[in-house]
């Protein structure tokens, strides 16, 4: 590990801190000395914790491995992962759980609420958290709501974090936010209203039962403006965005690309306003990858036949410093905080001495030797970047 | 001799052509939409000769891969592409030959490595042409790729033969897109999944013309509203939209919409916006009617009335489309 001391602008959010100092790096930082405002080019950060990706093993090895995963979340600066439960089989098994913990000590299992993700029967929690499975989720929790109300209902308010993806599936059976970019591109639209309905029988059922949830994947201003009065109101929630949805928007769609194709669909310049500014005042609290690996054969079809998501695990801290804090959409503290202590909160995770060296004037080509994710579905594909992870201490 | 002459104005025509793709009607500009004019009525006029054929694309391969099967349409491409004397390839590749792992891509590079110089292309889901294009653009080829239809996007060859077939029932001697200002243009019909009317929206503003659109409010968002910014003028109820209307254009109604919840059945869609004789007496007494086919007789226009040689205008358009299909092969790809 290189002794040799540096100097960088110093963000840790756990502790408020935002300075420029002259450090060494080791196991523990030392600080040597503190040095004048805007004169260090590197930054240094918490290792960042992803509150959900996708991974492809078990089932799909040929869109990304544990092993690929892993490798690609520490080289984009992610000490800590949660994968979602969708891989084949689905993640409901206490012995599936205990095998993926011993894959990889940094990889945090987040369950389904029910038996194959069917929908019909309850998982068994205690069994799974026993097992090591750190919270649970759904991405259909609108579908049966006595299901989802007698989940949160038995786990009860103090046991796990619930992660659920508001969105009415009957309402959002199309590939684009509708509004006059759909219309004229002739891909069939997702009312907001796909979101905001659901985001409102969520709040309702967190009512009903007192079980904290965690609101997954906001796309719209009126979903941040509905959970901003519902935490004024002190309803046990929290939310988060993917990355991707601070990064693009429906106009982008005219290119057709089917790396674009995500879940929920990309909104308005308004809506990615209303979130950055949801992210600023506490409202949103985490910025999660939502990382979607697919294999080429699959997402290389026309734009609405296209598997949704994109990988995002080591393009998430160079874009979003990029396109946010350097364009002053927002506060290079308030990203670190939506990348490290938000995320630890909602999964109940301990602070880490973990960090991160992090250049944003580097420049380098997203591709096949820079990336290790085994998947290339992402618009940024054989794009130049700016911002890079020099060194972690993980 | 006049064959020469035609194609001596047409030489002069094509160097005012710099696009080299034909995917949307969004961004033509007026003077492109003059030249498309022009040269398919050239071409109308060699068509008409004994001999229907021209040298300007001998040697040339034009490939027509539909994805999406369409006799017309790809019937149309081919004479066109006969006509003017090139190579002709039609592929409709088969759902299992792109189910084995072969990308939409693959089968455009195939072509590619053995030499073609257009791409027609028709696609079922929309952006399928825009996407092939920019791959061939990166592989630095420079086919030049033309959109037959593709989803519910764009159909740029309808909505220019439409337009042609506009101007040429206002002055067959020299149809120009300057005679449709101020006409009023009604298009009814299934506007929401129409590639056809998201082209004509383009190309009938660009001239002038004062565009209705009518359909009952599930098939006619108001998002159309704000689809381009001049003129378009939308109604829920057919009247007010045929009333004075000069053309008429109807668009088919697919009867999968039932089952979408957009239209309670096909008899009240024909009651409420089908084209009848009766219907059309609050339009202009010159007013003719256009559909792109194929055509649901008896739902958005009734049997008579499409057959009227005075008021259809539907035999025109399939032979004006042969025309203005080789009026835009000619600019995109015998300009050297």
């Amino acid at each position: 590990m290189d002794r040799e001391p540096v100097q960088v602008r110093w963000l840790d959010p756990s502790q408020g801190i935002n300075q420029e100092v002259e450090v060494n790096l080791g196991t523990h930082l030392q600080v040597i000395q503190e040095l004048p405002i805007g004169s260090t080019q590197k930054v240094l950060l918490p290792g960042l914790v992803d509150l959900y990706s996708h991974s492809g093993e078990p089932g799909h090895e040929e869109r990304e491995t544990l092993e690929s995963l892993m490798r690609g979340a520490r080289a984009g600066g992610f000490v800590e992962v949660a994968i979602l439960p969708d891989t084949e089989p689905v993640i409901d098994d206490p012995s599936l759980v205990s095998w993926l913990k011993k894959q990889a000590p940094n990889l945090h299992i987040l369950a389904s609420l029910t038996v194959g993700n069917q929908g019909k029967e309850l998982v068994d929690t205690e069994e799974l958290l026993r097992a090591g499975a750190i919270g649970f989720t759904a991405e259909d929790a609108l579908k049966d709501l006595t299901l989802t109300r007698r989940f949160l209902e038995y786990l009860g308010p103090n046991a796990a974090p619930v992660l659920l993806w508001p969105q009415h599936p009957s309402l959002a059976k199309g590939v684009a936010r509708e509004g006059v970019w759909s219309t004229e591109l002739g891909l069939i639209g997702v009312p907001v209203q796909a979101e905001t309905i659901a985001v409102s029988t969520i709040l309702d059922l967190v009512e009903l039962t007192g079980t904290p949830v965690h609101l997954m994947r906001l796309s719209c201003q009126e979903s941040v403006e509905r959970i901003r009065v519902a935490k004024a109101k002190g309803l046990p929630i929290t939310c988060s965005v993917a990355a991707g949805h601070l990064l693009h928007t429906v106009e982008e769609l005219v290119s057709f690309d089917p790396n674009l194709r995500v879940n929920p669909p990309f909104g308005t310049h308004e809506d990615q306003a209303a979130l950055l500014a949801g992210l600023a005042d506490g409202t949103v609290d985490v910025i999660s990858t939502d990382h979607s690996p697919w294999t080429y054969e699959e997402k290389v079809v026309p734009f609405a036949v296209a598997p949704p998501g994109m990988v995002m695990l080591e393009l998430a801290l160079p874009l979003l410093w990029t396109h946010l804090v350097k364009t002053q959409k927002l506060k290079a503290l308030d990203l670190v905080r939506a990348l490290t202590t938000g995320p630890r909160k909602v999964l109940g995770l301990p602070a880490s001495d973990s960090w991160v060296l992090f250049n944003p004037e580097t420049t380098w080509t997203a591709n096949s030797q820079t990336l290790h994710s085994l998947s290339q579905a992402t618009p940024w594909w054989g794009k130049t970047l700016q911002g890079c992870i020099e060194q972690t201490s993980f | 001799m006049i064959i020469v002459k035609a194609l001596g104005l047409l030489k002069t025509v094509s160097s005012s052509w710099s696009r080299k793709h034909v995917l949307s009607l969004k961004d033509f500009t007026l003077p492109e939409y003059e030249v498309v004019l022009k040269t398919a009525t050239s071409f109308r006029e060699v068509l008409t000769r004994r001999n229907r054929k021209v040298p300007t694309l001998q040697g040339k391969i034009v490939v027509n891969l539909f994805f999406e099967p369409s006799t017309r349409t790809r019937s149309s491409f081919e004479l066109a592409a006969k006509a003017l004397s090139a190579d002709v390839l039609n592929f409709t590749p088969s759902s299992s030959s792109l189910t084995k792992g072969e990308t939409i891509l693959d089968t455009a590079r195939t072509y590619l490595a053995m030499g073609m110089d257009l791409l027609v292309i028709r696609h079922q889901e929309s952006g399928v042409p825009t996407i092939i294009s920019q791959d061939l653009d990166r592989l630095g080829s420079d086919v030049r790729v033309l959109n037959a239809g593709d989803g519910r996007h764009q159909h740029p060859t309808q909505g220019l033969l439409d337009l042609f077939t506009l101007c040429n029932a206002l002055d067959p001697t020299n149809p120009r897109p300057g005679l449709l200002k101020g006409i009023k243009v009604a298009i009814v019909g299934d506007i929401l999944h129409s590639r056809v009317a998201r082209s004509n929206l383009y190309s009938l503003s660009a001239s002038g013309a004062e565009v209705h659109l009518a359909a009952p409010p599930t098939l006619l968002p108001l998002y159309f509203q704000e689809f381009k910014e001049h003129g378009l003028i939308l109604h829920h109820r057919v009247e007010p939209a045929l009333e004075k209307a000069r053309f008429v254009m109807t668009l088919r109604l697919q009867k999968e919409r039932m089952g979408e919840f957009l239209l309670p059945s096909l008899r009240a869609y024909h009651r409420d916006f089908g084209l009848t004789r009766e219907r059309l007496k609050i339009c202009d007494p010159e007013v003719q009617v256009l559909h792109p086919g194929p055509v649901n007789r008896g739902v958005e226009i009734s049997s008579d009335l499409m057959d009227d040689p005075v008021l259809s205008l539907i035999p025109q358009q399939v032979t004006h489309g042969v025309a203005v299909r080789m009026a835009l092969l000619y600019l995109l790809g015998g300009g050297d």
